[in-house]
């Protein structure tokens, strides 16, 4: 973690003369500023394409929490939390949190782009292939409940996301689904 | 010196507006005379007569309304709220110092810093919930980043090391593990 250096102060350029804003994280990638609706629905519209979205977004910010990271061999929950939430800081898509329940490990993303349900998918890819790549440990995410401001996802396994999807399509909270969960056979 | 001449200046004002009388200035002088033949030999009537108007006069005091002082700062006090201005103690500068001082004291009555009640913690709206239902035997922990994001726009030198936490590879192991019934 020694680069907590990271230069976050200069991570967003807006250069009004030419009408330009730009990510410096850490590679100078252009951006352009549009509400959270209209990308909630360009994504929503996008139907299976949005996974190769997700997945490109995903390796620039999991790029980005490595760097943070610097190499550090078994990186703890707060050590990982900091870096991944720092890199989708960096562009403007909000922080996250880690939490636990018994073995049952959920990312609390807040301020998301959005938090509509068209949105959900999308998190759930992003989440993911982000904790995927950081920790090289093979995961699946469902989003378990939505909040005012943020998006709670469940990390597990792909059968257990495929009932925490079927769960909360059927409207049941996240804590009702975890006990659920929980209340299963641990492998 | 100041001591000595106050006597005569205080008995001269009582008539207030009034030069003193030449029977009453030779009166004092005799009764002086017999008292303090030193400070009397010094004294002149002349004297005396002149420094009359130059009493500190207490002519204000005899043409105060017969209301108490009390009443009269309450008076000033209400008539000054009416005004709208500022209301002043009523004091010299020294006792209004005072007064300041001690509404300082008094507003400073705070509780101990150990008195006072700790926030509520950071936790969200869907956090509790399982947390109370499930048993001891599950507990629920919240890993938040390790330093707030916001503070790496300042200049930020490393922060003192953390207690080893629970490796975050091995928590996420043991969530893929979770297989659900049936």
């Amino acid at each position: 973690m020694a680069t907590r250096l990271h230069p976050l102060a200069s991570a967003v350029t807006v250069d009004l003369s030419h009408g330009r804003i730009e990510l410096k994280t850490p590679s100078v990638d252009r951006a352009v500023a549009v509400p959270t609706v209209w990308l909630a629905r360009a994504i929503a519209a996008l139907g299976d394409e949005l996974v190769p979205l997700a997945k490109s977004l995903a390796d620039s910010v999991a790029n980005d929490a490595a760097i943070i990271l610097d190499g550090t061999a078994d990186p703890t929950p707060e050590e990982v939390a900091y870096a991944i939430a720092l890199a989708l800081g960096q562009r403007g898509l909000g922080t996250c949190a880690f939490e636990r329940y018994g073995d049952a490990l959920t990312l609390l993303w807040n301020s998301p782009p959005s938090t509509h349900a068209d949105f959900h998918r999308f998190a759930a890819t992003l989440v993911a292939q982000v904790v995927s790549e950081v920790t090289r440990v093979q995961t699946q995410a469902a989003v378990l409940s939505t909040h005012a401001d943020g998006i709670t996802l469940f990390l597990g396994s792909e059968a257990a996301c495929d009932l925490v999807r079927e769960r909360a399509g059927r409207g049941e909270s996240g804590p009702q689904i975890l006990a659920t969960l929980l209340g299963g056979a641990s492998a | 010196m100041v001591e000595a001449a106050k006597p005569a200046v205080v008995e001269a004002a009582t008539p207030v507006a009034e030069a003193p009388k030449p029977a009453v200035a030779e009166a004092t002088k005799s009764t002086l005379l017999e008292v303090l033949p030193s400070v009397a030999a010094s004294m002149d009537s002349t004297q005396v007569s002149r420094r009359v108007p130059e009493a500190p006069t207490a002519a204000p005091k005899t043409s105060l309304p017969a209301a108490s002082p009390s009443q009269q700062a309450d008076d000033r006090i209400a008539a000054s709220f009416a005004a709208g201005s500022v209301v002043s103690p009523g004091f010299g500068d020294d006792e209004a110092d005072h007064v300041e001082t001690v509404a300082f004291r008094v507003g400073r009555a705070l509780p101990k810093v150990n008195q006072v009640p700790a926030p509520p913690l950071p936790i969200t709206t869907a956090t509790p919930s399982v947390a109370r239902e499930e048993s001891t035997e599950r507990r629920s922990e919240r890993f938040a980043p390790s330093m707030p994001v916001a503070h790496i726009a300042a200049h930020f030198t490393d922060a003192a090391p953390k207690p080893a936490s629970t490796s975050f590879r091995s928590l996420l192991q043991r969530s893929v593990a979770l297989r659900p019934r049936g």
